[in-house]
C-alpha cells in the first residue's frame, strides 16, 4: 500500500471512466504522434534521396513534377531532352558530375532506370550480390525489388510501357539481373538499373514497330535521355547554372532542395491542421479527466477526511490526487505514443507508396519526448484544482456533514 | 448525591445547550483547585472516584482547561479529565452535548479554543498540522460514527492504507491477526460497499486498533445497533483495546451501555 497503489485503487474504482478518458487522451496523442513520425520521416526520406543531387535537369513543364519523378520515381516524367543538348551541359565547367536518366519501362511497379554506374555510387549503395550491369539487358536490381519479385541473379523478364509496367510488354528483349544491391533505405531499393542504351533500343524497337516504317540499321536520328542530375563544382552554379538552363536552352532546370522546401510548405498546411486537431483532443481529454477527478473528488471527501484522521498529511493527499491525475496523463499519453507508432508501422507494412517510402513506425523522433512533457501538463492541469480541494478539506466539518 | 457533588458538577461538568445564554457565569477557571475526577462517577459506588492513582504525564489522555465554543454558544467546558492508560472511560451525553466535539479535539482532528489536551504526554496542540496528523495515525484510533471505509479498496487494504497513512511498516501477519480476532478473515478482499453495517463496523474496528494505538476513540459504535450486536461491539472494542492495551475511549447517548463502564464522563446534564 503506497501512495502508488492508492492512485491506482481509485482509478481502477471508476474504471469505465477512466478508460474512456485515457481513450480520449490517447486519441489526441496518437493523432499528433503519427503526425509527427510520417512528417519526419517522409521529409527525411525527401532529403535524403536528393542528397548529392543540386541539380535536375529535364524537359520543360512542372519542377514539382520534373524533381519527383526523376529523384523519387513516383511522378511521370515531364518529357525529354536531346542527349546533345545534355552532354554538351554535362561538360559545363560549373558540372562536377552528371547522372543521366533514362525512364520510361517498369516491371512489376519497379521503375527500369537507364543510368551509369555513379547513379547507384551517389547513394552509396552497395552490391548484395553479382555485379552492376554492363552490357544493354543487363540489369542490377535493389533490395525491395529483388524482395517483392523473387527475381534472382540469372534470372530474365519483360519491362513493360509505363511507370507502372503494367503497359504492354516489351517482349522482343528480356533483361537478365546480373547483381543486387543491399538495402539502402533511399529510392534505388526500389529501382532496377540498366545501361541507358537498354531503354534506347526498346523504344527504338517499339517505334519502328509502330510506324512500321524502315528504318536506318541501329541508329535513329537522335538520341534522348530523360533527365539528367548534376551536381555542382562549386557554390557560384546555384546561381547562375539554373538560370542559364532555363533561358539559353530548352531544357528546364529544377532545384531539389527548392522544390521539397515548397512540397513540404504545400504538406505542412495539411499537416499543422490535422496537429492542431491531435491538439485540440488532447485539450478535451485534459478538461475531461479534470471533470472527473472534480466530481470524484465531490464523493471522495469522506474518505480524504477519513484518510487525514488515519495520519495523512494534507501534502500527501494534494500528491495523492496529482498523482492520480499523472498516471492517467501518462499511461494515456503512452498508449497514444503506442498507437501512434502502431499506426504508422501499420501504414508503411500494408500500403504500398508508404512501404516504397520506407515509412516505419520503430524508430523514436526526438519531438516525442516533447509528449511526455505535454503528459506532465495535462496531468497537472486536469488534477490540481482537485488536489488543491484534497489539500484543504476540512476534516471535522467532512466528517460531521452526513 | 451530596450537595457538594452536585455543586462542582454544575460547576465543572458541564453546559446547558438548551439555555440561550451561555453559561459564562459559571465559575470557570476555579476548577484548578482540585485534582480530583470530577466528571467521573462510578455506578458500582454511586459516588465519585479519584484517579489520583496516575500520575500526571503518565494519563494516556489528561484534559486542562478546556473550554470549546460553537457558533458563539459553549458546548465544552471541561477544567480537568485525567485517563490512565488502558483505561476504558465512556463519554455520555444527549446528542448535541459535544461528545464528538470532545472526541475530535482528543483526536487532534479540531483544535480546543482554550486548554491543553494531552495524548500520551504529547501535548497534542502543541503539534503543527503534519506533525499532528503523523502521531494521530500512530497513536490514535478513532471509530467514527458512520464507519467512513474507503469504498475504492478492499477489507485488507483498508486495514493495509491506515498502516501506510501512519507511516508504519506493512505488516501482513498483523492484518491477517485482527481480521481473523474480529471473523473478518473470509471478507478480507470484499469492497465495503458490499458489507453489512455490522461487518463494516467490524472492519471500523479492525481500522481503528491495525496500528496498536495509545486511545481508541468510539463515537456512537452502538447507536444503530440492537441489544445483541451492541453487545458484540462492545466485547469487541474493549477486547481489542485490551488487547494492544490501549485506553479506549466510547462516547454515545445510548444509556444501555453504561453498565459496562466504571467511569463515566457525563456531558451535557443538569443535575
Amino acid at each position: 500500500m503506497n501512495l502508488m497503489t492508492l492512485s491506482l485503487a481509485y482509478i481502477r474504482d471508476r474504471a469505465l471512466n477512466s478508460v474512456l478518458n485515457l481513450l480520449l487522451l490517447a486519441l489526441g496523442v496518437a493523432t499528433i504522434v503519427t503526425l509527427i513520425l510520417f512528417a519526419s520521416q517522409f521529409e527525411e526520406r525527401l532529403r535524403q534521396d536528393a542528397r548529392g543531387i543540386h541539380l535536375v535537369v529535364g524537359a520543360k513543364g512542372s519542377p514539382l513534377q520534373l524533381i519527383l519523378s526523376t529523384i523519387y520515381h513516383v511522378d511521370i516524367p515531364t518529357g525529354n531532352i536531346s542527349l546533345a543538348e545534355a552532354s554538351a551541359l554535362s561538360k559545363h565547367r560549373l558540372v562536377a558530375n552528371a547522372i543521366p536518366l533514362a525512364l520510361g519501362d517498369a516491371y512489376r511497379g519497379f521503375r527500369i532506370v537507364g543510368t551509369d554506374h555513379s547513379y547507384p555510387a551517389g547513394y552509396k549503395a552497395e552490391l548484395a550480390e553479382g555485379h552492376l550491369w554492363e552490357k544493354p539487358f543487363e540489369v542490377t536490381i535493389g533490395a525491395r525489388v529483388k524482395e517483392e519479385t523473387g527475381l534472382k541473379v540469372g534470372d530474365t523478364f519483360h519491362g513493360g510501357h509505363g511507370i507502372t509496367g503494367s503497359g504492354a510488354d516489351h517482349e522482343e528483349h528480356a533483361y537478365r539481373v546480373v547483381g543486387s544491391y543491399k538495402k539502402s533505405g533511399a529510392v534505388i531499393d526500389r529501382l532496377i538499373m540498366t545501361p541507358v542504351e537498354s531503354v534506347w533500343i526498346i523504344h527504338d524497337d517499339a517505334k519502328r514497330d509502330k510506324l512500321k516504317g524502315p528504318m536506318i540499321e541501329g541508329r535513329p536520328a537522335e538520341r534522348e535521355i530523360t533527365a539528367m542530375l548534376i551536381r555542382y563544382r562549386s557554390p557560384i552554379a546555384a546561381i547562375t547554372l539554373p538560370r542559364f538552363i532555363n533561358a539559353r536552352t530548352r531544357m528546364q532546370a529544377a532545384s531539389p532542395g527548392f522544390e521539397i522546401k515548397r512540397l513540404m510548405a504545400l504538406l505542412g498546411v495539411g499537416i499543422q491542421t490535422l496537429q492542431g486537431f491531435g491538439i485540440l483532443l488532447v485539450g478535451t481529454a485534459a478538461l475531461s479527466m479534470f471533470i472527473a477527478l472534480y466530481n470524484a473528488m465531490q464523493n471522495r471527501r469522506y474518505d480524504i477526511a477519513i484518510m487525514r484522521s488515519l495520519g495523512a498529511t494534507r501534502r500527501k493527499l494534494f500528491c495523492q490526487v496529482l498523482m492520480e491525475g499523472l498516471i492517467m496523463a501518462g499511461a494515456g499519453t503512452l498508449s497514444g505514443i503506442l498507437i501512434g507508432h502502431t499506426v504508422i508501422e501499420l501504414i508503411g507494412q500494408l500500403l504500398p507508396q508508404a512501404r516504397a517510402m520506407g515509412l516505419t513506425g520503430l524508430v523514436w523522433v526526438p519531438a516525442e519526448w516533447y509528449l511526455l512533457l505535454l503528459a506532465g501538463m495535462v496531468g497537472i492541469v486536469s488534477a490540481v484544482v482537485p488536489a488543491v480541494q484534497a489539500y484543504r478539506t476540512d476534516i471535522v466539518v467532512t466528517l460531521s456533514a452526513r | 448525591m451530596t450537595g457538594i457533588a452536585q455543586k462542582s458538577l454544575r460547576r465543572f461538568l458541564l453546559i446547558d445547550h438548551t439555555v440561550a445564554k451561555p453559561p459564562r457565569s459559571l465559575a470557570l477557571g476555579k476548577h484548578t483547585e482540585t485534582d480530583m475526577e470530577f466528571a467521573t462517577t462510578s455506578n458500582r459506588s454511586g459516588s465519585e472516584t479519584h484517579d489520583g492513582h496516575a500520575t500526571r504525564g503518565s494519563y494516556a489522555v489528561q484534559i486542562n482547561g478546556l473550554r470549546h465554543e460553537f457558533g458563539g454558544r459553549l458546548v465544552l467546558n471541561i477544567p480537568e479529565w485525567n485517563v490512565p492508560p488502558g483505561e476504558h472511560r465512556l463519554i455520555l451525553g444527549p446528542s448535541g452535548c459535544g461528545k464528538t466535539t470532545l472526541n475530535n479535539i482528543i483526536a487532534g482532528l479540531l483544535r480546543p479554543q482554550a486548554g491543553t489536551v494531552s495524548v500520551s504526554g504529547q501535548a497534542i496542540d502543541a503539534l503543527g498540522p503534519g506533525a499532528l496528523d503523523v502521531f494521530r495515525g500512530r497513536h490514535i484510533g478513532i471509530v467514527f460514527q458512520t464507519l467512513h471505509l474507503v469504498p475504492a479498496l478492499s477489507v485488507a487494504d483498508n486495514l493495509h492504507l491506515a498502516r501506510y497513512l501512519a507511516g508504519l511498516p506493512r505488516q501482513d501477519l498483523r492484518v491477517h491477526r485482527v481480521l481473523d480476532e474480529l471473523g473478518l478473515r473470509s471478507l478480507m478482499t470484499a469492497r465495503p460497499r458490499t458489507l453489512s453495517q455490522g461487518e463494516a463496523q467490524r472492519v471500523a474496528i479492525a481500522r481503528a486498533v491495525i496500528n496498536e494505538p495509545t486511545v481508541i476513540l468510539a463515537d456512537e459504535p452502538t447507536s444503530a445497533l440492537d441489544d445483541a450486536n451492541t453487545e458484540q461491539v462492545l466485547d469487541l472494542l474493549s477486547g481489542q483495546a485490551e488487547a494492544c492495551e490501549a485506553t479506549l475511549i466510547i462516547a454515545t447517548h445510548d444509556r444501555r451501555i453504561k453498565d459496562r463502564f466504571t467511569a463515566v464522563l457525563e456531558l451535557g446534564t443538569q443535575q
